[in-house]
């Protein structure tokens, strides 16, 4: 077992505290949706007197790069949220693969089991979903103190109309997104942990463009057996009323698909060749 | 230790790499694998590693076997093909990261072997300021740090130049007077005659020859 924690800590030091870049990269990429939704905001132009009265909150700018697409309105590809969810997939998609083919198969040999190895690449992986993530709250709760806002998880009435999520569909104010962001933060790593199943199977790239299909569908098909679904937040019950996508749900059947892909990859690893690719 | 291969084969998108090899080998001996590029040397080295699968027959090690009963042979260091190392680390400290994996051996074993490779003074340089010829060395001194009971280089010869090559060989033959089972596959004939007391041929994934060196001197 401690063999096992050592493979874990090698993983977490190697693959997240020395790629410290990419935690600078996400952190940059949330104060520009900060500024975005700030400058929105400053621009909204309407006599709403509940909008006037709210300042934005973290939960506004931690909510507008992972919202997603609303059920409602014109069917536009949600970029902001497309691209967090394949920037966390990215910079996640060739750790495990290079380490299989490198450096790792001494650790694997040495260690001698290849289950402690994949689950090792588990932890590390949600780890590294969890430290983007906390980067991205990071630099939201930074925006907040400098903008003046409020430090909340509460929604301001402001938000839906940015967003442009249809009145009639909204359930009633308050919204609190704190389970949204526990279930955003769970799908990404499922999907980041199906990625890296499959990539036991393919090429790492492809396994990246398959997630590219599953998230593209998941944003034009609202149904929970697309799992992006549950990393919309305004997808979810917590806004809407009458979506097949609730956060109770989602946190439990988001757990099970993890549960699942970390059983392939058991399986997997214990069966694969471990070859050259050119092999 | 003995290691034990039955009929093993290995077929490969179709190609048959390994074509029903059975061997036995036994500790205190070098054994070397001499075939051209292609005859299966390094896919050998990995299904005594247990790094692939047999699609027939059955590799054992020590009456325990591989995919079975265990996962990989319990004392192992291997060099196959290039060696790999973390770019950002030094020598030292890459093999003190492996090290800490079985907690066996301290830092002054590892200069120990970082001197026995000839990279006393270059352990402490960064992995990617390393020539061709000191990832090699440094992929040897990996391999036998623990001083495993088996040892499988593969071209441990590779990019290093005489002095290098002096150097492997004084290496084998000091891990085979410690006990261990060295496997070593090479396709430089006088480098292998020099190392081994068994050599294997290979040719499309098939034992051609096998010469036993010991018997040969016995007969003669």
């Amino acid at each position: 077992m401690m063999t096992f924690f050592k493979l874990v800590l090698f993983d977490i030091y190697n693959g997240i505290v020395k790629k410290w870049k990419y935690a600078i990269l996400f952190f940059l990429v949330t104060l520009m949706t900060n500024v975005i939704l700030y400058i929105l905001w400053q621009d909204l132009g309407v006599d709403i007197p509940e909008v006037l009265s709210e300042r934005l909150t973290f939960g506004d700018y931690i909510l507008y790069p992972i919202a997603g697409m609303g059920s409602g309105g014109a069917p536009v590809l949600p970029v902001l949220w497309l691209s967090v969810v394949l920037l966390t997939a990215y910079v996640t998609l060739h750790y495990a693969d290079d380490d299989l083919h490198g450096f790792g198969v001494k650790t694997l040999v040495l260690s001698k089991k290849r289950t402690y190895w994949w689950l090792s690449k588990c932890c590390w992986l949600f780890c590294s979903v969890l430290v983007y993530f906390a980067v991205m709250c990071v630099s939201s709760l930074l925006f907040v103190w400098l903008s003046g806002g409020v430090v909340s998880t509460q929604i301001t009435h402001a938000m839906p109309i940015i967003l442009d999520i249809s009145s009639n569909e909204l359930v009633v104010a308050p919204w609190n997104i704190t389970g949204a962001l526990w279930l955003f933060l769970l799908t990404v790593f499922a999907v980041c942990l199906i990625q890296t199943v499959l990539s036991l199977y393919i090429r790492p790239l492809l396994s990246f463009l398959a997630s590219m299909v599953m998230l593209l569908l998941s944003a034009y098909v609202q149904a929970p057996w697309f799992i992006g679904n549950f990393a919309m937040a305004v997808r979810t019950d917590i806004f809407v009323e009458h979506t097949p996508v609730s956060v109770i749900a989602g946190l439990i059947i988001v757990p099970v698909i993890c549960a699942a892909a970390i059983a392939c990859g058991v399986f997997r690893i214990n069966r694969m060749d471990i070859i050259n690719r050119e092999a | 230790m003995q290691i034990e291969l039955n009929r093993v084969s290995k077929v490969i998108k179709r190609n048959t790499v390994i074509d029903q090899i059975s061997l036995r080998l036994e500790s205190g001996n070098v054994t070397g694998i001499k075939g051209v590029n292609g005859s299966g040397k390094t896919m050998l080295m990995r299904l005594i590693a247990g790094l692939i699968k047999p699609t027939a027959g059955e590799v054992v090690i020590d009456g325990q076997q591989l995919w079975k009963d265990i996962s990989f042979p319990k004392s192992i260091g291997l060099l196959i093909e290039n060696p790999a190392f973390l770019d950002s680390y030094s020598g030292f400290d890459n093999l003190k990261i492996l090290a800490s994996i079985n907690d066996v051996i301290g830092d002054d074993r590892i200069k120990e072997v970082l001197s026995a490779v000839g990279l006393e003074t270059a352990g402490r340089k960064k992995y990617k300021a390393y020539s061709l010829g000191m990832k090699q060395r440094l992929g040897i001194a990996a391999a036998i740090m623990e001083s495993p009971d088996l040892i499988l280089l593969d071209e441990p010869t590779n990019a290093l130049d005489s002095d290098g090559v002096e150097m492997v060989k004084e290496i084998v033959r000091r891990e085979k007077e410690r006990g261990a089972l060295v496997i070593v596959a090479c396709h430089d004939e006088t480098v292998i005659n020099e190392m081994a007391d068994d050599i294997i041929y290979l040719s499309d994934g098939v034992v051609t020859k096998t010469v036993h060196k010991r018997e040969c001197t016995d007969e003669a």
